[in-house]
């Protein structure tokens, strides 16, 4: 039996080269019966979390190594020997993607490729296994070239940098032509030096099937078809790029069974003393303490001075809260953590910037004492627990929102406090989801833009493997092998969760004891003085360490915002929270733009809802969740709420748990409080049930935890059926629902916009356009709302409008020139520049001053932005005329005077349209309202007018369509017309058969059954009909460009 | 003098494997060349995305007992071998 | 003068349909000797697919597309009947693409009353000449624009003749995309609400030159009805041949490229403000080994517009195999033609690649291999099948 261990294996964490997670790699690894197998990805340990985890549990040896790139690009691969030798590794890795850059580099370099110097490579050598690397390694590379002498010199090197024995000859066999001859060189070159070789396989993906990926993905990573790719000599020859079994690479090195078996010898050596990627002791540094106490004692005494402001009276029910607190905090040793935080948004106040934590650190007495959050815990019953148990392997995460134009103070406070070496921002992996995905395969199989554009608005689908079954529909089956929908579909089974880059997370930040640069590499971000570590947050949670978030929630930035252009504003903060008329607006839904309280899902429940006071925002914005919709809490609690139906409980013992949410479970706490009601769960063992639940476990894991649920339950005297009812409802809610902590902190800064929106509508609305994109609406949906709030909306000019949207009078908000397609920050200059020295007289006079290219003049003034010179179609034909080049004198000739026919309403609209995304006139259905209104079709007013179960014909705009998972394939639209919305239901059988009609147009007309519950109108849709006999007008008209038209 | 053959026109040969499975003779035309050496293997994946289709083939590079040197491949998708060249 | 235009509407889907009456409901796309698409039916345009597209690109703009070949021998055929049966007319006949021809009526009669006996018989022998489903339209007028016209807008079957008196009657409402002009200037017409012929010819001559340069000029007279554009029977004028020299001698794709199209510009230009394109073109080119190659292009319909002729040019330098660098290259434009509105199709000239597959299986037959020479189409390419094509049958014997 021949044993084998691959050394030299890429993951899809090698970006754009690798096509196979860690996990199938390990899988595959264990399933061909290899003896070890170690990451090499390029450059890189993105994937070392994952692959140390995944090959640990499948009882595979794993070995951490990189390939790294030199700065002549030649590659190396390198295997971490010992603890100082994967410190080495991440120092060398950092060096090579920051060369030096630090946050402050200007100017900024950008993400870059990485390389290496030698260096480097001396200065942090000890610990690292070389082997000499691939084709393109240092001493093949020579070799291929038909340099033996270079080969040779550059092998002795690494012996002089390395030490003779830490250095193997790598062969690979991957059937190229010049195969054989480039091992028997690099073989007798290890002979003459007295070196060992080894062979390794350079692994790019698991198995063959997902070598079209891997072409694909080079494909992409070079920005260029698949064909230009092969013809550039960028895609390997062949296929054979996968994991193979000890007996294939036995027969495939039957000359040479020392390179084998020195695949051995090397994981012996790896395996001598263990690796360890658990950083828990590495935390974080020492917090500086006044008269330096230690972190405890000062943490304990910060919340023992904080403890009277927050409660004047306090009861020995909160002293006793905050003393299991502490203990808890010293025992699991995160009072440094909590001081770090407590400092950070100190810092924020101090500096006047609106912060507030979110998420489960609200459930905390000491968060609240520190200030970290505002929600109090005992007054609303919130659970420690959720936050921060004993166990040892929960690490908490507490997040704190801040305004997204001032957070950058905020990091940079950061970095500036713990010092650059301890100090980067976690990574987020961007993995392909089905439009990103399409837009790169799309773009590899040599799709044309505009194909690839439509594909992706045909598809309504998150995951990859959703949209390849969807498209897989719109060919035939005997579609031949190559038609490249068929390839598309292919790929995107396959793409599946594989990461595209690294980019940074939205506010992680990462602070450790040990410089940051020898537990993870660290690269460099796109944004200016970024630099990341290559870890994500679960990698950083697994990896022991903890992440602190400075988030940054543009609706803090919108209501600064907002608030800066109100003469006198009040402070949001101290608004009392019972204005009635917020209520109303609530109950009628009457919320766009407002946070967290404004989806479609939101309106059709703010009617049933009815909210009466804050406590019922919270609640609102809680039960629209994935956990409580799944777990069947909706209706019950709506009929109970409105007495229809008695609160019951599925077992008493639940009654003090649930009593608030009327018997059903709306927040994560109250999962935690069953489960240790019900069954006797500790409250550490129950958040690890939390977390098993919105994590995904296996199947096996989870039936493990639910054997020990309903005997723990038995234990309690509850039925066996009962505890089953209790957990079904548990694992409904899996997780995916608000902390009540979080729904009290997001329902005041709902509350916040409620109120600029009622009171202070153009402020409100201008920075809610300028904030754009944000929240659930397009502007468009936001405009036509702001309309019928008694806001004008004034068309861009030249003349006046500035780059954003602009209150202009008290009720009117005039469009800034970047709402303007095609006009860039660059034609903004100008005219801003020719508009500082004086006023623009004439379109001549515009043009001479500015000098943008007639194609933009156009644009404006077909957008209207030059209506103040003439009319449109007159300034267009004036346009042909004027000579404008910036050398020249001109003379102005006279113009014959033409007629040129009116410009339509209907027409005008649609340039509007295509330039600005909607028209500051008129909704587009204005235009087609005669004639709806002679074919019986009714407005969404009319709609609501009629009774209930009326069979009614609608037409509008389609401005929302979702088919949320939770809805089992029903899609929602909101259809918008020029007096209002209306919502239709379309159930699963009739979109199918009215799929194209449904899924492309963006004008729709239905016919459907009126539906009313409470105060909520909706049409259940049975039929579909195509709106283009009204569009007619438009049919006759030459053909324009393909994507021109607004309902292309 | 180098004979080449166009990807339709090629000419099928059947190969003969030893006990190994090593490629040691092939038909062609009702004759029977045993092979010498095999100079060079190689493998070539690719156009599997093209109008004209993937190639997925085997290559080798052999001399004959005949002292005739020929490059034969086997088409992966067909399962089918080919005569490509042949250098006399 | 006096013209009839004689138009097969639909011809190469037509020639199609008629064996294959099943695809006609179907998303179509017919396939010509260079493998790009040379016609595609409303289902298949309403999709995206476009003539000059590769068959993987028709596919994916409309994936149930259904590719079939064009049968291009029946075509030429089938346009040989209709010019043959124009011809046993005696009257000089002008065929600016498959499936329409001019026909110069002046020895007929010039009033729409003479003629009409005489077009209606032409129509006549026209439709017995071709078969079904295929059908004729006929225009006549003083002018060729107007008979195209007219031709376009008569029913199959039918004959619309204008009265010279009552031409701007007709033309005043037909639609501006009648005109040859390029796709911009159209769109910059329709901003300005310029959508019938009638609308354009209103439009002050020296502001539409001054917009839309000589080519606008001209287009204006056409929409006004006069078309003084004589019925070329022979081949018309063609502009100076053109030498590009390189000294030193290149071997730089690029550098042969841009010298050769910046030397193209002016007579394409010109034949452009003619509302003229090239059809047929030959390069020579020159080597420093002094050698020779030479490259056709042709184009089924003239082109006037640069860009795919540029990318033809530029395909063509890329597959033709360079022995040594260039030293000179001669260009001549063999040919021009007038631009039809809406009009795009191109394809090399030469293209023996079926007799090619048929003559070497003949002379496998007999010698067991055959010698031939190639060039290079994909050099990086590691089938050697795909990395050249064999050049011509003639040139591989000879």
């Amino acid at each position: 039996m021949t044993d084998y261990a691959e050394l030299h294996c890429h993951s899809y964490y090698s970006f754009g080269d690798g096509a196979s997670s860690p996990e199938a790699l390990v899988e595959q690894a264990k399933s061909l019966g290899l003896r070890a197998l170690a990451l090499t990805d390029h450059d890189s340990l993105a994937g070392a979390i994952r692959f140390w985890t995944a090959a640990r549990q499948a009882d595979l040896q794993p070995i951490i190594g990189a390939e790294v790139t030199l700065d002549d690009g030649q590659h190396l691969t390198l295997l971490a020997e010992t603890q100082h030798g994967y410190a080495n590794l991440c120092r060398l890795i950092s060096e090579a993607h920051l060369h030096d850059a630090s946050i402050d580099t200007t100017p900024w370099p950008g993400k870059g490729e990485p390389s290496l110097s030698w260096t480097m490579l001396e200065q942090h050598h000890e610990g690292l296994l070389v082997l000499s690397g691939c084709r393109q390694g240092v001493v093949a590379a020579p070799l291929l070239r038909g340099e033996p002498e270079l080969a040779r010199a550059m092998a002795l090197r690494l012996c002089d940098l390395f030490g003779r024995e830490q250095v193997w000859i790598e062969v690979q066999q991957h059937q190229l032509p010049d195969d054989d001859r480039l091992i028997r060189a690099s073989l007798s070159l290890a002979q003459s030096l007295d070196l060992p070789c080894v062979a390794t396989n350079d692994v790019h993906y698991a198995t063959a099937r997902e070598a079209r990926l891997r072409d694909a993905l080079i494909a992409v990573r070079h920005i260029q078809p698949l064909d230009e790719t092969r013809r550039a000599g960028l895609l390997p020859l062949n296929h054979t790029y996968h994991l193979a079994s000890p007996d294939v690479m036995m027969q495939r090195f039957a000359e040479v069974p020392e390179a084998i078996s020195n695949t051995l010898a090397i994981v012996e050596r790896c395996t001598t003393s263990p690796l360890s990627l658990d950083f828990a002791q590495q935390r974080l540094p020492r917090f500086p303490t006044p008269s330096n106490c230690d972190e405890f004692t000062y943490l304990a005494r910060l919340c023992h001075e904080h403890l009277p402001r927050r409660y004047p009276r306090y009861t020995p029910e909160v002293l006793e809260q905050l003393n299991r607190e502490l203990f808890v905090i010293q025992k699991v040793g995160l009072a440094g953590y909590f001081l770090s935080v407590w400092d950070i948004v100190r810092f924020a106040r101090e500096q006047g910037i609106r912060c507030q934590g979110r998420g489960s650190a609200a459930n905390s007495l000491v968060a609240y004492l520190l200030s970290i959050t505002n929600v109090d815990p005992i007054q609303h019953h919130l659970l420690f627990e959720r936050f921060l148990s004993e166990d040892a392997h929960t690490i908490p995460d507490i997040d704190i929102d801040f305004a997204h134009d001032r957070r950058e103070e905020v990091i940079q406070y950061v970095y500036a406090h713990y010092g650059r070496e301890h100090t980067a921002m976690v990574c987020n992996v961007v993995t392909y989801k089905a439009r990103l995905a399409l837009r790169d395969l799309g773009k590899a199989l040599g799709f044309p833009l505009s194909v690839i554009e439509r594909l992706s608005k045909s598809i309504d689908a998150y995951s990859c493997t959703e949209a390849a079954r969807q498209l897989s529909e719109t060919i035939e089956t005997d579609a031949p092998d190559n038609h490249p929908i068929r390839l598309l579909v292919e790929l995107l089974q396959m793409i599946e969760d594989c990461p595209r880059h690294l980019s940074i997370h939205v506010g992680g930040m990462l602070i450790t004891a040990l410089p940051l640069n020898e537990v993870v590499p660290l690269e460099r971000a796109t944004m200016p003085g970024r630099i990341v570590c290559q870890w994500d947050k679960d990698n950083i949670e697994d990896a022991g360490l903890i992440k602190i978030d400075l988030l940054s929630l543009r609706t803090l930035g919108m209501i600064s915002e907002a608030v800066r252009s109100i003469p006198n504003a009040p402070d949001l903060n101290a608004l009392p929270l019972d204005d009635p008329s917020l209520f109303d607006m609530l109950q009628r839904a009457d919320t766009i733009g407002a946070f967290q309280v404004e989806s479609r899902a939101q309106q059709q429940m703010l009617p049933r809802l009815r909210p009466t006071c804050f406590e019922d925002i919270a609640v609102d914005i809680a039960i629209v969740r994935p956990g409580p919709i799944q777990g069947g809490a909706v209706h019950p609690y709506l009929r109970r709420r409105a007495g229809d139906e008695p609160v019951t409980y599925t077992h008493p013992s639940l009654e003090p748990v649930l009593r608030e949410t009327m018997g059903v479970l709306l927040f994560q706490e109250q999962t935690l409080r069953v489960a240790m009601v019900a069954s006797g769960f500790s409250a550490s063992e129950a958040d690890m049930l939390r977390r098993a639940m919105s994590r995904g476990r296996s199947f096996e894991a989870m039936a493990a935890i639910r054997e020990r649920f309903i005997a723990g339950a038995e234990r309690n005297a509850i039925a066996r059926d009962t505890a089953e009812a209790i957990w079904h409802q548990l694992e409904g809610f899996a997780g995916y629902g608000f902390c009540k902590s979080h729904a009290m902190s997001f329902a005041l800064i709902a509350y916040q916009t409620l109120y600029l929106k009622r009171y202070h509508p153009a402020a409100f609305y201008c920075a809610l356009l300028n904030a754009q994109p944000m929240g659930f609406y397009s502007s468009e949906v936001v405009l036509q709302d702001a309309r019928r709030h008694g806001i004008r909306l004034l068309p861009p000019d030249v003349r006046v409008s500035e780059w954003h949207y602009t209150v202009e009078r008290p009720t009117y908000l005039r469009m800034g020139l970047r709402t303007v397609t095609g006009i860039g920050e660059q034609a903004w200059l100008r005219i801003q520049t020719a508009r500082a020295e004086r006023a623009f007289a004439r379109l001549d006079d515009f043009c001479q001053r500015t000098h943008l290219p007639s194609s933009i003049i156009s644009d404006l003034i077909r957008a209207g932005a030059l209506d103040a010179f003439g009319k449109r179609r007159d300034l267009l034909w004036r346009l042909g005329g004027i000579e404008y080049r910036p050398d020249e004198l001109p003379l102005v000739m006279p113009e014959m005077p033409v007629e040129l026919p009116e410009l339509d309403d209907m027409e005008q609209t649609h340039w509007e349209y295509e330039l600005l995304g909607l028209s500051p006139h008129a909704q587009m259905m204005r235009h087609y309202r005669h004639a709806l209104n002679r074919a019986g079709i009714l407005s969404s007013v009319e709609v609501k007018q009629q009774p209930n179960r009326r069979t009614v014909r609608v037409g509008g705009m389609a401005v929302v369509k979702q088919r949320p998972g939770t809805a089992k394939g029903i899609l929602f639209v909101s259809l918008e017309d020029e007096l209002g919305m209306v919502d239709l239901v379309v159930k699963p059988d009739v979109f199918d058969q009215y799929r194209s009609l449904l899924h492309h147009q963006t004008f729709i007309l239905v016919e459907g059954v009126v539906q009313k519950a409470n105060a909520v109108v909706s049409v259940l849709v049975s039929r579909a009909m195509s709106f283009a006999p009204f569009l007619s007008d438009k049919a006759s008209r030459p053909p324009s460009e393909e994507n021109n038209s607004p309902d292309g | 003098m180098t004979r080449l053959w166009l990807q339709n026109t090629a000419c099928t040969i059947t190969p003969k494997s030893d006990a190994q499975g090593q490629l040691c003779a092939f038909t062609w035309n009702g004759r029977t060349y045993h092979i010498e050496r095999v100079l060079q293997h190689w493998r070539v994946d690719c156009d599997w995305w093209s109008d004209a289709g993937q190639v997925s083939r085997e290559y080798w590079a052999v001399t004959t007992k005949a002292d005739l040197l020929c490059v034969l491949y086997c088409d992966r998708c067909a399962q089918r071998w080919y005569l490509s060249k042949v250098y006399d | 003068m006096s013209v009839a235009c004689c138009r097969v509407p639909n011809f190469l889907l037509g020639m199609t349909y008629r064996h294959h009456p099943e695809w006609m409901e179907r998303p179509l796309a017919l396939l010509g000797t260079d493998e790009q698409v040379w016609a595609a039916s409303p289902e298949a345009r309403v999709s995206g697919v476009q003539v000059q597209m590769s068959a993987q690109h028709a596919r994916m703009r409309c994936p149930n597309v259904w590719l079939r070949p064009l049968d291009v021998q029946a075509c030429e055929n089938e346009h040989s009947t209709l010019l043959g049966t124009l011809a046993r007319s005696g009257l000089p006949i002008e065929s600016p693409t498959w499936g329409m021809a001019y026909v110069d009526m002046r020895a007929v009669a010039r009033t729409a009353l003479a003629v009409r006996p005489f077009c209606i018989e032409l129509g006549q022998q026209v439709g017995h000449a071709l078969q079904e489903p295929l059908n004729v339209s006929l225009g006549w007028d003083t002018g060729k624009f107007t008979a195209h016209a007219a031709a376009h807008h008569a029913r199959p079957k039918h004959a619309r003749l204008v009265n010279p008196d009552d031409e701007l009657k007709f033309l005043n409402p037909q639609p501006i995309t009648l005109l040859p002009l390029p796709s911009l200037t159209l769109q910059q017409l329709d901003w300005l609400g310029i959508r019938t012929l009638g609308q354009f010819a209103q439009l002050p001559t020296n502001e539409v030159v001054r917009r839309f340069g000589p080519a606008g000029k001209y287009a204006q007279q056409w929409a006004r009805g006069h078309d003084t554009r004589p019925v070329c029977a022979t081949e018309r004028s063609t502009p100076e041949p053109i030498e590009v020299e390189f000294d030193p001698p290149t071997a730089l794709h690029t550098a042969v490229l841009e010298q050769t199209w910046s030397a193209l510009q002016q007579p394409l230009t010109e034949l452009a403000q003619q509302l003229e394109g090239c059809r047929r073109l030959r390069l020579d080119v020159y080597f420093a080994n002094h050698e020779t190659r030479d490259i056709h292009l042709a184009f089924i319909e003239p082109l006037g517009a640069g860009a795919q002729l540029r990318a033809q040019l530029a395909h063509q330098l890329q597959i033709l195999n360079w022995p040594d660098e260039v030293e000179r290259v001669h260009v001549q434009v063999l040919a021009t033609g007038e631009l039809l509105a809406q009009q795009l199709s191109l394809f090399p000239l030469d293209d023996g690649q079926s007799e090619m597959d048929e003559m070497i299986r003949a002379l496998c037959g007999r010698h067991g291999a055959v010698l031939l020479q190639a060039h290079v189409r994909d050099n990086m390419h590691p089938i050697a099948e795909r990395r050249f094509v064999f050049d011509t049958l003639a040139r591989a014997v000879a």
